[in-house]
């Protein structure tokens, strides 16, 4: 029984996981980066502004973030972060290498100043400082000069390059060395995204250091989402799980079975599976919202008048607040301007209590699914629910493929309205 | 010169001589010819400088090649002011050649072409005025040739020439070159009432800041509402009708791309008929534009899918390409055509009229109606004239010939960016909107090393540029810096600029960082609410990461604490003391002067 899962993000690998410790043959698919990979580095179920989170992660989701081994552990109540937009902000769970704030309250925390353009220490620390949480609980932020190892490439590199640069661990020596030294030598630290796209890299600094240091949330396609996939890709090569880097096209119920066609770099057309000798009796799809690229929107209607689809052939719906979206009927595809700019962050398919997409031993996870928040800790909890789904679900799929629902509304008898003169 | 004093006809003192109520081209063309000829001036924008069409047309100063058969004389007047534009503003023009196929599918095709020969025989010979080359007619393959991604059979076609232009700048210019000559400059303040005397001569105007609540009079013996589509709402609040400065307001919208998609601006012939472009503008791609009768709220004017959809599959017929392009924003503005009732919005005149209100019994309130980019100076002397005609001044305009702030000399971008340890693009950028006032940019830089710092990549905007003009240019918010800078309007939508220039601009302002994070955000909602219409396949991707980042690092506007004190329209906290402080003895010098 080998189990496809597509999507190589927070929900795909969850699921992935729990197949695998379930004793599932799994793969994993994916092409490209997604949304995961692009994460600020605070895990979260809801979106930060509402009220705060403070149920505990389930034992699943605990395990799953320690086998990665690049998350803080999540405790009772999740932490507090700053943004470099200068706000602290709470976050259920986050990247290791991230300042937790709240062992921090009422202290004062030192803001490393490196002299780095675009990186404003003293305004930050005015902003953190004058924001709500820290005034309620006494904090305060304030710049110290930092010399920098390097000026040139502390002012010239991109947040994602200077990060790479602390994975060399003799510069990063030198940067501790710098960091040692800074304030009184005791306070935390707190310093852009830039210790590492290896997890290990802040452990090092941190040992040398032997004060607390850790960094403010990345922006899109900044460090926080490099060690997560640095995280996965350490994790799958040591479980053993095969890995296709490909880009899934169809998945097609063959009666017994599913067959999946991709492509690689070079455009060819392949069956997936069809190498091992092995075919799927189930999928996860975790191939991701808009952002990760699983659910697309094309303007114009495309070629089938679709304005929002499924990157991949499956018979799966696309829907937004309920309603079918796929088929619209405007004749240039639908009116993003009427539908606002949230519906681009809840379409996605609908899914069944079990997670169990419209066809047979089809799952869903993640920011595919409608309406949900696009949360990666929802991400997570969603993969591992499919996983679950997948595993109580006897592998006795029903022989027949399901109807696409239009063709069954079709061969339904007359509905009363229509009977009714 | 005359002592102002002297020309006031009843002999008592006023505030200013002339209040400008609207800080668009028109105003601050006003604006800049009175304080030149020795009258002191004070302008109110309720909104933000070149908020309306000033700041959202076709960005060309063209001579109206589409006016030359039925109103021959705004050609003429806009090729002449296109060329005086040149020789003050050198540093905010560029050329744009323009290319016009003709299509084979069109019936008599090569009688229209023969037809457009001739047609620009007669637009050749207002060139000269503005510097244009003569148009030549192409074939078919050298149109090919020229466009490689003109699609369609042609008989061939018709290259022409104009000039673009950042319509902002040209205001901002006007302004900053009013205030140094005395000029009160307020933005974010809107006019709540135009103050009349007994016997119905102005008075001056009451006025309101919106960002602070401050509310004031400044008395003036002349009044000039230069509001352009708000003109008739403006009348009214000097107690005339509307109708005496009636408008026939058309709305026009214009997309843009997150790159040049040509070398060539490419006009084609949309569904019904119309004139329709694609032009490379600045380091985009626009396509425009519209003319509809628009009757909505005129302070949230916004481009509609609908609009949107008529635009792209125009320019699809003939640049199919321009279906896979990223669009990355829309402007939308609307016109303050002179009023008539019948003919079709594309129909109406270009021409522009000065009403003196002396006839609804207003003496000393005038507005200007009508009117285009490229004739907005020869439209602001004619004001001015009747002004001056008014106050028995004797003196002439001179704004044709005195070059506008940054239009005195020509500076190297390349040796500029050099000096100044820039990159080359940044100091090219930061050249064209400044000219040689780019220098006083840089000088922040040699002061403060970090202020050379890119803080919009796309763009790119250096740190110095936004300090510079919040400091000199009036800019108040995130959203002003990105009028004057044109931070936040690339492809990344200001998702990696936006917050950290909330952060500056509050700071300059005096306002807690809070009040940052609120002007960041609602820029970053008003221009995505601005880009939905346009939104492709690609983009709405970015849409949703932008969405996604935004959220992570400030929140929704949902979560964005926002005092419950009171608050101006603008959403903002009040400023500290020490701004309103020096703010008041600002104003104490203008008044005293």
């Amino acid at each position: 029984m080998t189990t496809l899962v597509v999507g190589g993000g927070f929900a795909g690998l969850a699921a992935a996981w729990a197949l695998s410790r379930r004793g599932r043959e799994v793969r994993i698919a994916w092409e490209g980066a997604g949304a995961s990979a692009l994460y600020s580095g605070a895990l979260d179920r809801t979106e930060w502004g509402a009220l705060p989170d403070t149920r505990p992660l389930s034992p699943d989701a605990e395990a799953f973030l320690a086998v990665l081994g690049c998350f803080a552990p999540s405790g009772t109540s999740g932490g507090r972060v700053a943004t470099s937009a200068g706000m602290l902000r709470p976050a259920r769970c986050r990247d290791r290498a991230l300042l937790d704030l709240e062992p921090w309250r009422g202290r004062r925390v030192d803001v490393v100043d490196l002299g780095r353009p675009g990186w404003d220490a003293p305004a930050l620390a005015r902003a953190w400082s004058e924001s709500a949480w820290a005034r309620q609980t006494h904090t305060a932020f304030v710049a110290v000069a930092v010399a920098a190892p390097e000026p040139d490439a502390i002012r010239l590199l991109p947040n994602g390059e200077l990060a790479a640069r602390a994975d060399d661990p003799e510069w990063l020596a030198r940067l501790g060395q710098s960091l040692a030294r800074a304030g009184d030598g005791e306070r935390p630290l707190l310093i852009g995204p830039w210790l590492g796209l290896e997890p290990a890299s802040v452990e090092r600094l941190r040992a040398q250091l032997r004060r607390p240091i850790g960094e403010t949330l990345s922006g899109p396609g900044g460090a926080a989402g490099a060690r997560f996939e640095a995280a996965r890709d350490a994790w799958l090569s040591g479980a053993g799980l095969g890995v296709e880097l490909a880009s899934v096209r169809s998945v097609r119920w063959r009666g017994s079975r599913y067959e999946v066609l991709a492509t690689r770099e070079d455009g060819e057309l392949f069956s997936l599976g069809e190498d091992s000798g092995g075919h799927f009796e189930e999928v996860v799809l975790a191939i991701g919202g808009v952002v990760g690229g699983g659910i697309r929107f094309l303007a114009g209607g495309g070629p089938e008048g679709r304005s929002f689809s499924l990157s991949l052939d499956a018979e799966l719906p696309v829907r937004l607040a309920g309603r079918e979206v796929a088929l619209s009927s405007g004749a240039l595809g639908v009116d993003l301007q009427q539908l606002g700019l949230d519906a681009l962050t809840q379409v996605g398919v609908s899914v069944d209590e079990r997670h169990l997409a419209r066809a047979p031993a089809l799952y869903a996870a993640g920011d595919v699914i409608e309406g949900r928040p696009r949360c990666a800790l929802d991400a997570i909890d969603s993969g591992l629910e499919a996983a679950r789904a997948a595993c109580r679900t006897k592998s006795t799929p029903p022989l027949a493929p399901p109807l696409r629902p239009s063709l069954r509304a079709a061969l339904q008898p007359k509905s009363e309205k229509e009977q009714s003169p | 010169m005359s002592e102002p004093a002297s020309i006031e006809p009843a002999g008592e003192r006023t505030d200013v001589d002339v209040v400008v109520i609207g800080g668009g081209v028109n105003g601050s063309g006003v604006a800049r010819d009175c304080t030149q000829r020795g009258l002191r001036v004070a302008v109110f924008e309720r909104n933000d400088v070149a908020f309306g069409a000033s700041g959202n047309n076709s960005g060309m100063i063209h001579g109206g090649p589409r006016y030359l058969t039925y109103d021959p004389d705004v050609t003429y007047t806009s090729c002449l002011d296109s060329g005086h534009i040149q020789r003050i503003a050198p540093h905010l023009l560029f050329r744009i050649p323009f290319l016009m196929p003709v299509h084979r599918d069109r019936r008599g095709a090569k009688v229209a072409l023969t037809l457009l020969d001739a047609f620009f025989d007669l637009y050749d010979k207002y060139q000269p005025l503005k510097r244009g080359k003569p148009h030549t007619v192409l074939t078919a393959e050298q149109l090919q040739q020229l466009e490689p991604g003109l699609a369609g059979m042609t008989v061939g076609g018709v290259s022409f020439d104009e000039w673009g232009i950042d319509g902002v700048r040209l205001c901002i210019g006007n302004l900053v070159d009013a205030a140094e000559g005395g000029a009160e400059v307020r933005v974010h303040t809107t006019v709540t009432e135009i103050v009349r005397r007994d016997d119905g001569r102005v008075r001056g105007v009451r006025y309101r800041d919106l960002s602070t609540g401050e509310s004031g009079v400044r008395t003036a013996k002349i009044v000039v509402n230069a509001t352009g589509a708000w003109a008739p709402l403006t009348a009214t609040l000097g107690g005339l009708l509307p109708e005496s400065a009636r408008v026939r307001p058309g709305k026009g919208i214009h997309v843009f791309f997150d790159r040049r998609l040509t070398n060539y601006a490419i006009a084609v012939r949309a569904i019904d008929g119309r004139q329709v472009f694609l032009e490379p503008w600045q380091n985009m791609s626009v396509i425009g534009t519209t003319d509809t009768d628009y009757y909505g709220d005129l302070d949230d004017v916004v481009a509609t899918t609908a609009e949107v959809r008529y635009l792209v599959q125009a320019v699809a017929r003939v640049f199919p390409a321009i279906l896979d392009a990223r669009p990355i924003g829309t402007w939308a503005g609307v016109r303050p055509t002179l009023y008539a009732w019948g003919p079709s919005p594309d129909g109406l005149s270009r021409e522009h009229e000065v009403i003196d209100h002396e006839r609804h019994g207003a003496p000393g309130l005038y507005s200007m109606i009508g009117g285009k980019l490229a004739s907005y100076r020869i439209f602001a002397e004619e004001m001015t004239d009747a002004i001056a005609q008014r106050l028995g001044l004797r003196v002439a305009s001179r704004t044709h010939v005195v070059p506008l702030p940054g239009g005195d000399e020509l500076l190297d971008p390349l040796a500029l960016a050099a000096d100044a340890g820039i990159e080359p693009i940044a100091g090219a950028r930061l050249e064209y909107r400044h000219g040689a006032r780019a220098l006083r940019v840089v000088e922040r830089i040699a002061r403060d090393r970090r202020e050379g710092a890119v803080l919009c990549p796309c763009e790119p905007v250096l740190e110095a540029e936004v300090r510079y003009v919040v400091r000199h240019e009036w800019a108040q918010t995130v959203d002003d810096v990105s009028r004057r800078t044109r931070l936040g309007l690339g492809s990344c939508g200001g998702m990696r600029c936006a917050a950290r220039c909330g952060a500056i601009v509050a700071e300059m302002t005096g306002r807690s960082p809070l009040d940052g994070q609120r002007m960041a955000l609602d820029f970053l909602e008003s221009s995505a609410r601005k880009r939905l219409g346009a939104v492709g396949p690609l983009q709405a991707r970015q849409e949703a990461l932008a969405l996604a980042t935004v959220r992570a690092e400030l929140g929704s506007s949902r979560s964005v604490e926002r005092p419950s004190g009171d608050l101006g329209p603008l959403g903002l906290g009040p400023r500290s003391a020490e701004r309103s402080a020096e703010e008041r003895s600002a104003e104490e010098r203008s008044v005293a002067e």
